[in-house]
């Protein structure tokens, strides 16, 4: 076949897909596999110039072929135009999902180009030409600006100004190294074997002489379908598979709890009959589970709140006078799961001096390099975590999960490096998801329209897991009338969740959310100055303003729809609390001509590498090539996980600290090379080679809401964020079905690093909350247990097609106490979402939704419709 | 596993008959997800893609022959006009890659009781060719399925083609799909109208162990129909309509949508074509 331009050879055997003879044999690592199932596009090549997804093709098909991964997508004057654009226009966030979409654009792009000029093409247009991409992180507004722009004959020269995303580059080359890409020489391959029953004892395991790593706890027990129990490893994937399925397991099986709604009924069979197993439970949350009282499957209530008994009678009385002023309503939602694009993986190798490698897909570089010296009894400098890019992670890669475990055990046995990636059905049955929840919520007001009381009774399914919290985040909103709030979980014998971007606030504010709309119905008063005058904040106010001022709230019909296609306006607030790390570290080091940075911090695409660039390069006024910044490896100075919106908070200070404290360092050993505003000359810095200065993440004025950091927390920092989401939408009240047509997004984190990387990030927040309100539903086998949506197909995430028209908006005051005058989005950006889809269904058709997803047929029951 | 590229359709038809048990592969988006899947692990697979035969079309005697191995996005490019509803059930399949490679006879030889282009078929009264060493047979679209991926097809006998009547009036394809894009269909519908002959055809997907047709639906709208002046349906005749189709489906609960929506949702397919259909008569795009 002609490869990228060259005549190349190969002899796959005839089970060998094209992605994996150019990934695994050719080294073109930049095609990714995804799905495997045609669906996510990760793996698209232009064959004889048409994109093709590989994963379906046999590799034989390629013969004779000219073939185009993205690595020859650029030509002899440099990258394709839509490459150019995808990085102008930040067309991406973990970027592993980039070079297939690249690849499709290009062909887009040019045909586009090739039959009408340079035009630009709608945006329905973009969207069936890339309908069959998926893109996790909701890249898809920079994806659409993008392929826009790119169609137009904006980007068919270099652009003089660098990219926003720092590795923008890297990305849509396919360039950028992701832990799946990673194959050692000599490296073996790990599967993991996985129960088949619900629940079980293990009786014993027949690993049939396969090198092997036994996973199981304590009691031996397995508690849900797809619970790994032992991980075998051999020299080739097929060999590895072999030696998996002829394992055997020998079951004593047990009765199990397989339906959240009857667990904890008396007589259901029990998840965690002692107090060891209880104590042992994963946990779906960060940070220590709040204590709780076990009964049986039900664990709690956990919980705060303040005059909780004053709430109580409050709503106990206005229930039995039947007041209106009271919404009492139960919102239900079920789990939903990360479906980060790369999926959990990791390479582990023990070298000659018994240090320990580890190439992991991780947003805790630190937390595994930490836990993993904890486990194997080293110094944490001898166990080296490299997490170059993470395909995303959206709370499901942290700590010290099986992968990694199973993969470092299994190279000791081996004496080889073992690599383990999951696979997408393993991805999507046990890599954590958000709990599932039905939220009992009780509102009050008083005659004034005041908020009286709040209770709010939350039962989490978070199957054989933990820690739900979705009640006490009560605690965030609308000031401080009397509330109680009880969170329990309901155990099951289903896989466990994990934290997931804002962590039960995507329940939670479903709930409250929704509740406060009625009650804004019931006293005749516009939501969004309902909400301004419950919530006291002055930094919300400003966002409650601005939505007011918006013209397709000022023009909503409010209810008035009639006919088959019905537009709604709805709104939803959210607030999420502000952490930082305060043992956050950047060194900064003048090597080769530039400043070097280097941190632990991994990049999961939400722009830490860019955070530390643009810091660095605007406070000593260098140009872009005078600026590296190396993120992703423990051995590097200290920065937390990416988990609790605290990455942009913690290292955002402290690389602006250490750019100073470098500043102070040049000046010192050479004047003249610091200019009057403080910007270094490029042209010192060769004779500065060596310098160095490190700078700290440094004390908010007023300190923190605790004395010291919290374990696994970090430091609670005051303040809260917030976000208003308006999101118009239009309903087919004949099919069912809900198209979200716009969204504005208004969002209080004071000031952004980096604009276009931070607005981004608020866009991929609606599109996941789209997904949550509307298409994403685990299904389980009621009788087995076992996860029915195991492919991107039936597990629906949402793609270019449904994505709105997003608009972000940044109030950036009020966070002036805060060391750099910024904190995190990552969550306070999507946890509000689907309620404001929730609001804006019931505006356009009077029925309240009351369990996410809207699906199309409780949709058309609600209405009445037949 | 074996791997068979035959490069002539006497070759293909030899293969098959030496190793009945091959599976054939024409795009492989099927066969292919199967196997990356794992549900399925064949001794022998029967490459068709260098077969010439396979990627032809033309007409034949009132009918519009296509290939088995002609792919969607030839098929939206070249065949449109001839086989409106097909090439209608063409362009919502999936996504470009998909459209790509998968084709008619894959969808035929999958026989999954979703796939696109079996509504239209029975809608037109499209007849399936089957060809195997000992022979050719053509067989009515609406005597090919048998249930899920099961159809007469005989273990020897490969998809050569399918022949669509040249169209005789309107056709129209509709489908719902779980999400905005890239979507398998919750449920289809496709109505193919002879004027001249003042018939119907129907044909229902992903709403019963096979495709389907609405025979009594077809009897009522051939009654009720304005022939001469394509008037819109009375509410009533549109409503019973509707009921006709939904009721002739044997739909059932499963991870893309209920029973009872499928149902309603095809009545409300079938309530709009009858009004497309009726607005094209109107028109005089006949
Ligand atoms: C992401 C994705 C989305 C999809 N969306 C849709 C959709 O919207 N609508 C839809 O209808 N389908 C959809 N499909 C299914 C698939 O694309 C279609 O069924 C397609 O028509 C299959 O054609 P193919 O050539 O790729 O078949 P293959 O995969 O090559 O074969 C399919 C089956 O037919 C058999 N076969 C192939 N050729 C012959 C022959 N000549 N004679 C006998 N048997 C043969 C094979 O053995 C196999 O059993 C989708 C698939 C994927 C992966
Ligand atoms: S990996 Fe090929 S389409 Fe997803
Ligand atoms: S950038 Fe698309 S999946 Fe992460």
């Amino acid at each position: 076949m002609t490869l990228n331009g060259a005549a190349a050879e190969a002899s796959p055997g005839s089970d060998t897909t094209a992605a994996e003879l150019v990934r695994d044999e050719l080294g073109l690592t930049g095609t990714k596999v995804a799905c495997g199932a045609g669906v996510c596009g990760a793996c698209t090549l232009l064959v004889d110039g048409t994109p093709t997804a590989s994963c379906l093709l046999p590799a034989t098909a390629l013969a004779g072929r000219t073939v185009t991964t993205v690595e020859g997508l650029a030509g002899p004057d440099g990258l394709h135009p839509v490459q150019r654009a995808f990085a102008a226009h930040d067309g991406m966030q973990c970027g592993y999902c980039t070079p297939g979409f690249v690849v499709e654009a290009a062909a887009f792009v040019d045909r586009h180009r090739a039959e009408h000029g340079d035009t630009r093409p709608s945006r329905a247009e973009i969207a069936d030409a890339l309908a069959g991409h998926l893109c996790r992180c909701g890249a898809y507004e920079g994806i659409y600006a993008a392929v826009a722009a790119a169609c137009a004959g904006e980007h068919d020269t270099e652009s003089p100004l660098p990219p926003p995303r720092a590795e923008a580059e890297e990305k849509v080359t396919g360039r950028a190294r992701y832990t799946t890409d990673v194959r050692p020489e000599g490296c073996w391959e790990a599967v993991l074997v996985r129960s088949t029953r619900a629940h079980a004892r293990v009786a014993a395991v027949d690993a049939g002489g396969a090198v092997h790593v036994d996973l199981l706890g304590a009691d031996r027990t397995v508690r849900y379908v797809g619970q790994p129990l032992l991980a075998v490893a051999a020299p080739t994937p097929a060999e590895a598979r072999a030696a998996a399925e002829r394992v055997a397991v020998d079951y004593r099986d047990l009765p199990a709890a397989l339906d959240p709604a009857a667990a904890h009924h008396a007589g259901a069979p029990v998840v965690y009959p002692t107090r060891e197993a209880q104590n042992a439970a994963p946990s779906n949350n960060e940070g220590p589970p709040l204590p709780g009282r076990w009964r049986g499957n039900l664990r709690g209530p956990s919980g705060f709140g303040w005059r909780g008994g004053t709430a109580v009678r409050r709503v106990k009385d206005a229930a039995k006078r039947g007041d209106r002023r009271l919404v009492a309503e139960v919102f239900r939602t079920g789990p939903q799961v990360h479906t980060a694009l790369e999926p959990h993986a990791c390479v582990a190798r023990w070298d000659e001096h018994g240090d320990l490698h580890l190439h992991t897909s991780t947003q805790a570089v630190v937390g595994v390099a930490e836990a993993a010296a904890k486990r194997w009894g080293l110094p944490r400098e001898r166990v080296h975590v490299t997490a170059e890019h993470v395909g995303g992670g959206f709370g499901a890669k942290g700590g010290l999960r099986v992968e990694v475990v199973a993969a470092a055990e299994l190279a000791r046995a081996a004496g080889a490096p073992v690599r383990l990636v999951f696979d997408r059905a393993e991805e999507l049955t046990d890599a954590g998801h958000r709990p599932g929840a039905r939220v009992e919520l009780g509102l009050l007001a008083d005659a004034k329209g005041d908020l009286a009381a709040l209770t709010m009774d939350a039962y989490n399914d978070g199957g054989m897991s933990t820690g739900g919290m979705v009640a006490t985040l009560g605690l965030l909103m609308y000031g401080n009338a009397p509330r109680r709030l009880r969170d329990f979980d309901v155990l099951t014998n289903r896989p466990p969740g994990a934290p997931f971007r804002g962590p039960g606030g995507a329940q939670f504010h479903w709930a409250l959310e929704q509740g406060v709309d009625m009650m804004a119905e019931r006293l005749g008063e516009d939501p969004l100055a309902l909400r301004r005058r419950w919530d006291g904040n002055r930094k919300r106010r400003a966002l409650y303003d601005w939505a007011a001022a918006l013209p397709v709230w000022a023009e909503r019909t409010r209810g008035a729809g009639t006919g088959r296609f019905r537009r709604g306006v709805g709104v939803a607030a959210a607030n999420w609390i502000y952490l930082t790390d305060p043992a956050t570290v950047v060194d900064l080091v003048v090597e080769d001509g530039a400043v070097v940075a280097r941190s632990a911090v991994q990049d999961i695409g939400t722009g830490s590498r860019s955070v530390i660039t643009d810091v660095v390069r605007t406070e000593l006024g260098l140009p872009a090539d005078r600026v590296r910044v190396g993120v992703g490896r423990s051995g590097w100075s200290y920065a937390p996980g990416s988990n609790g919106s605290r990455t942009t908070a913690s290292i955002g200070p402290a690389a602006r600290d250490a750019a100073r404290a470098l500043r102070e360092e040049v000046r010192r050993r050479a004047p003249g090379a610091v200019s009057g505003s403080g910007a270094l000359d490029p042209e010192a810095l060769k004779s500065l080679e060596g310098t160095q200065a490190g700078g700290r993440r440094r004390r908010d004025r007023g300190g923190y809401l605790t004395p010291v950091a919290l374990p696994g927390m970090g430091a609670p920092g005051r303040g809260l964020t917030g976000a208003v989401h308006v999101m118009e939408v239009e309903v087919d009240t004949l099919l069912g079905q809900v198209r979200p047509l716009r969204c504005w997004a208004g969002i209080s984190a004071g000031r952004m690093y980096n604009d276009r990387l931070a607005r981004n990030q608020c866009e991929g927040g609606v599109v996941q909350g789209i997904g949550y309100a509307l298409y994403e539903q685990r299904r389980d086998d009621p009788v087995t247990g076992a996860v029915l949506t195991t492919n991107l197909e039936d597990y629906r995430i949402p793609g270019i097609g449904d994505t709105p028209e997003i608009t972000v908006h940044f109030h950036e005051e009020g966070w002036e106490h805060v060391v750099g005058g910024g904190v995190g989005i990552g969550e306070v950006s999507t946890i509000g979402v689907a309620a404001a889809v929730g609001n804006a269904v019931h505006d356009a058709t009077g029925w309240r939704p009351r369990e996410v997803p809207i699906r199309p047929d409780r949709l058309l029951e609600g209405i009445g419709l037949k | 596993m074996d791997f068979l590229s035959p490069d002539t359709w006497a070759g293909a038809l030899a293969a098959k008959a030496a190793r009945p048990e091959a599976v054939p592969v024409m795009g492989g988006t099927d066969v292919m997800v199967e196997l990356n899947l794992g549900r399925r692990r064949p001794h022998a697979l029967l490459d068709l893609t260098r077969v010439p035969e396979l990627a032809r079309w033309g007409a034949e005697d009132g009918y519009t022959r296509v290939g088995a191995g002609v792919s969607y996005t030839r098929l939206v490019e070249r065949v449109g006009s001839r086989a409106p509803a097909l090439a209608a059930a063409a362009r919502s399949v999936a996504s470009p890659q998909i459209r790509n490679r998968g084709s008619v006879g894959g969808n035929l030889g999958g026989a999954s009781p979703a796939g696109d282009c079996h509504p239209p078929l029975l809608a037109a009264g499209a007849l399936v060719e089957l060809a195997s060493a000992a022979g050719v047979r053509r067989v009515p679209a609406s005597e090919f399925y048998l249930g899920p991926g099961r159809t007469v097809r005989r273990e020897d006998e490969l998809v050569a083609a399918v022949l669509v009547p040249e169209p005789r009036g309107p056709q129209v394809f509709a489908k719902v799909g779980p999400r905005n894009a890239m979507v398998i269909a919750v449920v289809s519908f496709a109505l193919a109208l002879d004027v001249a002959a003042r018939r119907a055809g129907t044909g229902i997907g992903s709403a019963g162990p096979t495709p389907l047709r609405a025979r009594a639906a077809e009897e009522f709208l051939a009654r009720e129909f304005d022939w001469a002046g394509g008037a819109d349906p009375s509410p009533e005749a549109a409503r019973r309509f509707g009921d006709l189709v939904a009721g002739a489906a044997r739909p059932i609960d499963d991870v893309r949508g209920s029973a009872a929506y499928r149902r309603h949702a095809l009545a409300v397919l079938a309530r709009r074509a009858w009004a497309r259909c009726a607005a094209e008569v109107r028109g005089g795009g006949v």
